[in-house]
């Protein structure tokens, strides 16, 4: 037994008023005369016994009738059964992620995700105050809410095709509750639980004091297959008029010994099918295509998460640009560049006539044409690389070379789409990029190892921090390199978006206005250039008013599509504190409200007031109904108690 | 109906009674109304004995045809009726400080007020018919007796001594009874008006004592309606006006129980009284009068 409202208990005071009259009317009551004393005496000799227990009996009613309103006014709950619950702050982490999508039996997870929140909500209190983090749009922005408002937050809530990290929204949940100062608060995490979305690096610091109820009836125990990736032409764009493949990685448990159908569509036209099991990777032979734009969708049999069972591309078919080379560009770059053009992907030419320059070694074209575009690759030597650095001021570019360093480093980040994430660089210099820069490829120490600028002319320019020899970079080693090179002269890799991925922020040019998702929803860009709410697969097109400023192909993140759960006793691990799971719907709602204090009991108290009112009416009537009219009339022989038989008039009480 | 009851005021409750005038002229109204009533009532022939016969003559009432008579010579007669010899009666009225109560003050008059009109309109039938009555008030002790005699005169020194009688001192009405059991030579008629809120066992003595000494009883118990049911006021103290004992008590809890109490004290004094021959009739105080005058006329006609 527990009571929500303590200070309701003070009616029970109350309790004392019946005793208190008891005892002082026994010496403040009204004295009247009454000559029929003896009859009074009379009846206390007869049934003395019986009135005492009798008054007994009415004050313990009265005293326990005041006692029970009072526990009703105080809401007390009975333990071990119920809803009842002092008011709680409940974060919902509600997983709408890409795999809340899978489809089992009739439904899908988040239909059955839904339901326990709904579960949750329908048994609040009128304290109790709801958040709804939807895990799979971190976007979202997250404010307090009724229960009813959280109802329909809830029902509004649909699959997103976005990977979702659960242990960052539980965090964030915690820190929702950390910023309320409510005494009590819960963290309801409804999700298929699974293990990819609960990625180590976002560990909790320390174990946080908001407990975690966790929904473990729900992970998957289906394989699921998807397309992992497909790539055009080894990462290089096509050329226009050349044949080129399509590299089809499909993803899935290797257990799954089943082929699946696996579809190549180009501008909605089957270009090429075949069936492998997941695992397994594929090239289909396509094209040629004509310079433009190459819109392809992959697609696998469907299974019970489809999302993933497709995959979009998007690449430029483009002409091999002319490139001419001035300085020395080294073995390296040499060997790259004679390779392109034996493969037909560029074509050589005059620095004047060349849409492309390769400088090297601190050699740069005293001009530009403006549709003239330029690399820069400087020389290992200090004095060449400050001249470089006047020569590239001189051509009004926002760039600077700076000195070479000791030491080794690593790429940390490539948007070249070259792949060269952890390539060593050592003694390398490093490029410091203005105003109006952008880097393309980063070291691990924060320095720039590659930017690119335009020109006073509009020329495009490219400077990479350090020549392309083994004794600087292991970029010349790498599968990189070709890549990296065909992007320098052609900007034409496989596309810069090939590795978006549904959630990823886009980051857009400063003339664009819109963007608009796959669906035909267009997104206003803000100033901050970046659209973060890119929930859906598909091409998105970036607008500056009409103009279609570019498109990009999003896909759905791969760790979405590994479907394997976390174990429920690795929870705790993954977020630190309190955690409960369950596994039934049943469980669940004996779970929520951790400090909930059983089934509430106002109602059958008053019940229970009501009978012991009419029991203390009814014992108070037994020995004090309302004066009979009944009289003892006389009669013929002796006394008759007939009222029937009075003719005159009676006189009534006052 | 309202106009019979107009014209015979033994009919009217006792509040309306007591504002028609003073206690002479009120119980001659009351006599007069009930004498009244009386004519039309079915009983007869309560005053007088058969005498002898005579012969009929127009206009006698056929009921006093004697029809045997007629069977054996032919002829009518008519039965001759003469005057009862004088019924000596005596009324024994209680004045103790319990009759001065009404539970009603100002609406519903006093028992004592009641017993008195009772006690001069019977004093005023039993001398119209001839009878001699006499009067005696006590409390616990005598405070006035009044031997029995006739007349007007009678009469009009009964309806003095009742308007001088005041209410006072505790209720013995042994006292009266066992003085007027010594007293009374020749047997008559004793009317006790009394409460009755006395020690039962001492009055029902001295009662059968009169009885045994060949006199006819006859027992007006009055009752303030108030006092068979307990005041609407819950937890007071009750006192005894005579005896000045209290008693502390919850009178919503207890009022069933004390109804039953008081129905249980009048049902003893019934059992106790009616088998010894003693007439007794319990007479509430918002009661009309008749009832009393109809008691005593039962008691006399069964005297003969």
């Amino acid at each position: 037994m527990g009571v929500l409202v303590p200070v309701g208990l003070l009616l029970g005071l109350a309790a004392a008023v019946p005793i208190l009259l008891h005892l002082l009317h026994r010496t403040e009551r009204e004295r009247i005369s009454f000559p029929a004393l003896q009859y009074l005496l009379r009846m206390e000799r007869d049934h003395a016994r019986q009135i005492r227990m009798r008054q007994w009996l009415l004050l313990a009613l009265r005293i326990l009738l005041l006692l029970l309103l009072a526990l009703a006014a105080a809401r007390a709950v009975l333990r071990g059964g119920g809803s009842a619950h002092p008011p709680t702050s409940v974060v919902i982490v509600l997983d709408n992620s890409m795999s809340s999508g899978r489809v089992v039996g009739t439904g899908r997870v988040l239909d059955t995700l839904r339901a326990r929140a709904l579960e949750t909500l329908g048994v609040a209190g009128d304290g109790d105050r709801f958040w709804v983090v939807r895990a799979g749009s971190p976007w979202d922005a997250v404010s307090p809410l009724s229960a009813d408002a959280a109802r329909e937050r809830v029902l509004a809530t649909d699959v997103v095709d976005t990977w979702a990290d659960l242990t960052a929204s539980v965090s964030r949940a915690r820190d929702i509750l950390d910023r309320t100062g409510a005494p009590r608060g819960e963290v309801h995490l409804l999700s298929d639980l699974q293990a990819s979305a609960f990625p180590l690096e976002t560990l909790p610091d320390s174990a946080p004091a908001w407990p975690v109820l966790a929904w473990t009836g729900s992970t998957a125990t289906e394989p699921n297959g998807y397309v992992a990736s497909a790539v055009v032409g080894g990462g290089l764009a096509p050329r226009a008029g050349r044949r080129t493949d399509v590299a089809i990685a499909i993803g899935g448990d290797l257990d799954i010994e089943e082929e699946r159908g696996i579809r190549l569509l180009v501008d909605g036209r089957l270009e090429g099918a075949v069936r492998t099991r997941p695992g397994a990777s594929v090239v289909l032979p396509v094209g040629p295509f004509d310079a433009g734009t190459l819109e392809a969708e992959v697609e696998i049999d469907p299974d019970a998460l489809s999302t993933d069972d497709r995959f979009f591309l998007r690449t430029g078919v483009v002409p091999p640009p002319t490139v001419a080379r001035i300085g020395d560009t080294g073995e390296f770059l040499a060997s790259a560049l004679d390779l392109l053009e034996e493969e037909g992907r560029i074509v050589a030419a005059a620095s004047g006539e060349a849409d492309v320059i390769v400088a090297s070694d601190g050699e740069v074209p005293a001009s530009l044409r403006p549709d003239q575009d330029l690399v820069v690759v400087p020389a290992s030597d200090a004095a060449r690389r400050t001249a470089l650095g006047r020569q590239l001021a001189q051509l009004g570019i926002a760039i600077d070379v700076g000195p070479v360093r000791e030491g080794e480093s690593r790429i940390a980040t490539d948007a070249t789409g070259a792949g060269l994430e952890g390539v060593a660089v050592r003694g390398s210099g490093r490029v410091l990029p203005g105003p109006g820069a952008r880097a393309w490829v980063t070291l691990d120490d924060g320095s720039v190892w590659a930017a690119s600028a335009l020109a006073s002319s509009g020329s495009e320019v490219t400077v990479l921090a350090s020549p392309l020899l083994p004794e600087g970079t292991d970029v010349p080693l790498s599968a990189g390199m070709i890549p990296l090179v065909e992007w320098l002269v052609g900007r034409s890799g496989a596309g810069s978006d090939a590795r978006l991925r549904a959630g990823d922020t886009l980051r857009v040019s400063g003339r664009a206005t819109e963007v608009e998702s796959p669906a035909g929803t267009r997104i206003p860009v803000d100033g901050t250039l970046e659209v973060r709410a890119t929930s859906r697969v598909g091409i998105w097109t970036v607008l500056a008013g009409d103009t279609v400023l570019e498109r990009l192909a999003l896909n759905a993140p791969p760790r979405e599509s590994t479907l394997e759960p976390l174990a429920p006793s690795d929870l705790r691990d993954r977020l630190g504190g309190s955690v409960e799971t369950a596994r039934t719907s049943a469980r669940w709602g004996a779970t929520v409200y951790a400090e909930r204090q059983g089934r509430e009991l106002w109602r059958t108290l008053l019940v229970l007031a009501l009978v012991l009112l009419l029991v203390e009416s009814l014992i108070g009537a037994s020995g004090g109904t309302e004066p009979t009219r009944a009289r003892i009339t006389p009669q013929p022989g002796g006394v008759s108690r007939s009222p029937a038989d009075r003719t005159p008039p009676r006189v009534d009480h006052p | 109906m309202p106009r019979t009851r107009d014209r015979r005021p033994d009919l009217l409750d006792p509040p309306t009674l007591a504002r028609l005038g003073g206690l002479e002229l009120l119980a001659r109204q009351v006599v007069e109304g009930f004498l009244m009533g009386l004519h039309r009532s079915p009983h007869r022939g309560f005053s007088a004995e058969f005498a002898e016969l005579r012969n009929y003559q127009p206009g006698d009432d056929l009921r006093y045809i004697d029809w045997r008579m007629y069977g054996r010579s032919d002829r009518f007669f008519v039965k001759q009726f003469e005057e009862e010899t004088n019924l000596r009666a005596h009324l024994l009225l209680d004045v103790s400080a319990s009759m001065d109560w009404s539970s009603r003050p100002g609406e519903l008059p006093p028992k004592l007020w009641y017993a008195k009109l009772i006690a001069a309109a019977l004093s005023l039938v039993l001398i119209r018919q001839g009878d001699t009555v006499g009067l005696t008030t006590f409390h616990h002790e005598i405070v006035s007796r009044l031997p029995a005699r006739g007349g007007a005169r009678q009469w009009a020194e009964i309806t003095h001594r009742l308007d001088e009688a005041s209410a006072g001192g505790r209720t013995l009405p042994q006292t009266g009874l066992r003085d007027i059991a010594t007293r009374l030579r020749r047997r008559g008629l004793v009317v006790l008006v009394s409460d009755l809120l006395v020690d039962r066992d001492e009055t029902l003595t001295a009662l059968r004592f009169l009885k045994h000494r060949g006199h006819e009883v006859l027992v007006m118990h009055l009752i303030d309606p108030g006092e068979r049911d307990l005041p609407p006021a819950a937890d007071v103290r009750f006192f005894d006006p005579e005896s000045e004992r209290e008693l502390g008590i919850n009178a919503a809890d207890v009022r069933e129980d004390y109804r039953e109490a008081v129905e249980e004290a009048i049902g003893e004094w019934e059992r106790a009284l009616v088998p010894e021959g003693i007439d007794y009739h319990v007479l509430d105080t918002d009661q009309p009068l008749s009832l009393a005058l109809r008691a005593y006329f039962r008691k006399r006609e069964r005297l003969g």
